[in-house]
């Protein structure tokens, strides 16, 4: 009997612990889920720079394949011929070209392996030939991109990038 | 909680606690500076509680500060994380887990919230978690009220600075999915019930998971059994049969009994012609064997010496000594985030520790890869040396030296203080 009452009075301990802490958050929260293609700021490394490329919330999946057609990527005071793309987590970098437009760039990577759901996909590097270089996709340039699932989809929606400075996964 | 924990550690006590730094150089062209990662780490005990603050600085950023909270509290356990951005000024994640055993049951409490700072968020759940044994059975109740705990099936959460990449793990993941209006947000999510060690039949160890969330209803049902006897010694099958909502799949996974051979252990596998190599889908025969890699370990006196070869470079690679320098298939390391050397297919490593000459710990670690198509010398890769030399109980220095067939890679220096 005396064991039972115990039980009763931790379960409604925890039940109340529970309630009173979500009575403090001011109520229930729904989470979003929305596929995202991240590009980070730089950051300094080196002689030189570094900006990591992520994903989160990929269906079907995960992420297997990108594209960034001609044009997709815009830096400024990014030495063109020193920017290096690397695949990460499994991802290979396939073709890139910063160089023929000035400014501007392309890549083709995929995952021959499995798809990414969330995290890493893509390392740049490169040398700065001034102050404050950025690195980005704008979103004027978002249909350049493409995006293929692990299950050999299309992955149509999805969004770029947030403004955020950490995701989930 | 933030509060409390900064207060106690600072009102006097018994502290303890570790100051590491770690500077990286860059070889090429002029030892330029590279980064540098800081942690600072401060403990309070008091009564049967331990706080806890941990500060992660990367170059000259302020990526992480941490406070954490364990203890014991009459029968209950209990533990809190608190994470904080202070480079964006932003509170990111809490969490709280209470545990305790009552009248034979395991009963876990776990609740937690991300913040609107990071993609996804804000978020927040609880799940109650129930785990008792009957008739020789033990069943595990997984009720989810708009969050996950880390298990077999599901991942915790890992938090990830976007820019430097740097990560937090936790146990409970408020991310489940809902939908907007409906009544699953704000309540029931989600139930999930495992019973292993039943007997049905000639099948003495049977496990079975029910899951169903509020969202889809019912999700999936699996029944699961390890080890069955093929009539061949070499030979045992995993079975897995499952139920979803508009599929049924039996998978049969192959898997060889090898036997005590030297003191080399082989990697295996028995290949169908499934593109999984499992006995499901596309399978109609055993096709063969394949032979993936090799390893040979010796252990005595403070020295290890390990050498793994890994033959099938595409499915199987080596993991970095952070993940310990194992063999493992690429999908997996792919999915437990696990961080692996893609162009390397062999590892000789030899590991000296040591007590140090005067108090703490002296280590030594020489690994060295070998690649495919490098050109070198007897197909030389990387080699990287670590060590670290106890100056005394509570200060330890350190390096690292990293080299490839291009030169020197990297130089790194390293100062651990601790109390």
């Amino acid at each position: 009997m005396g064991v039972r009452t115990r039980w009763v009075a931790a379960s409604l301990l925890l039940l109340g612990v529970g309630i009173g802490l979500t009575a403090c958050m001011g109520g229930w929260f729904n989470p979003q889920l929305a596929a995202t293609l991240i590009i980070g700021a730089p950051v300094a490394r080196g002689g030189g720079y570094e900006v990591l490329i992520s994903v989160a919330s990929m269906p079907d999946g995960g992420l297997a394949s990108i594209a960034v057609d001609d044009l997709g990527f815009t830096h400024t005071n990014v030495d063109g011929n020193s920017v290096v793309a690397t695949g990460l987590n499994g991802f290979v970098v396939l073709a890139q070209d910063f160089v023929t437009t000035p400014g501007r760039g392309r890549l083709t990577a995929v995952n021959a392996a499995t798809g990414i759901e969330g995290g890493t996909i893509i390392e740049v590097t490169f040398t700065a030939t001034g102050a404050n270089p950025t690195f980005t996709i704008e979103q004027a340039d978002k249909g350049k991109v493409s995006l293929g699932s692990h299950h050999n989809t299309t992955i149509g929606t999805w969004t770029l990038g947030t403004g955020k400075a950490y995701y989930a996964k | 909680m933030a509060v409390v924990a900064f207060g106690l550690t600072l009102a006097g006590g018994p502290f303890s606690g570790s100051f590491t730094s770690e500077l990286l150089l860059d070889p090429a062209p002029n030892l330029a500076f590279a980064s540098l990662d800081s942690n600072f780490t401060l403990n309070y005990a008091f009564y049967e509680f331990v706080t806890t603050s941990e500060s992660e600085f990367y170059l000259l950023g302020y990526i992480w500060q941490g406070f954490g909270l364990t203890g014991r509290l009459g029968a209950f356990n209990v533990q809190a994380d608190l994470l904080f951005g202070p480079s964006t000024a932003d509170f990111i994640y809490a969490q709280e887990i209470v545990t305790a055993r009552l009248a034979g049951v395991e009963v876990g409490f776990y609740w937690a919230m991300l913040s609107g700072a990071v993609l996804g968020g804000p978020a927040n759940g609880a799940v109650l978690r129930l785990a008792g044994s009957v008739g020789g059975c033990d069943i595990v109740s997984v009720t989810e009220l708009g969050a996950r705990i880390r298990d077999e099936e599901f991942d915790g959460i890992t938090i990830v600075h976007v820019d430097t990449g740097l990560s937090k793990s936790y146990v409970t993941n408020p991310i489940v999915a809902t939908q907007t209006g409906s009544v699953c947000v704000g309540g029931f999510t989600g139930e999930k019930v495992t019973i292993n060690g039943m007997s049905f039949g000639c099948i003495e160890d049977l496990s079975t998971t029910l899951y169903v969330s509020c969202l889809s209803g019912f999700e999936w049902v699996r029944f699961e059994v390890v080890g069955i006897c093929s009539g061949l010694s070499w030979l045992s099958l995993n079975l897995a049969l499952s139920f979803e909502l508009q599929t049924k799949s039996i998978v049969a996974t192959p898997r060889l009994i090898l036997g005590e051979c030297l003191c080399i252990d082989t990697y295996m596998e028995v290949l169908t012609d499934a593109p999984d190599n499992t006995i499901y889908g596309a399978f109609t025969s055993l096709t063969g064997f394949s032979l993936y890699g090799l390893g040979f370990t010796y252990r005595g006196q403070g020295v290890t010496v390990k050498e793994l070869t890994v033959f099938d470079t595409g499915r199987y690679v080596l993991t970095t000594p952070d993940y310990g320098s194992v063999i493992e298939s690429l999908a997996e390391a792919v999915d437990k985030g696990h961080e692996y050397f893609p162009e390397y297919w062999e590892l000789l490593s030899i590991e000296v520790v040591q007590d140090g000459c005067c108090g703490g710990i002296t280590e030594l670690l020489i690994n060295t890869y070998f690649e495919r198509d490098s050109g070198s010398l007897f197909g030389w890769g990387m080699t990287h040396v670590e060590g670290t030399f106890a100056v005394n109980p509570t200060l330890s220095l350190g390096g690292e030296i990293e080299a490839d067939p291009t030169g020197l890679t990297q130089l790194g220096l390293c100062i651990e203080v601790s109390w």
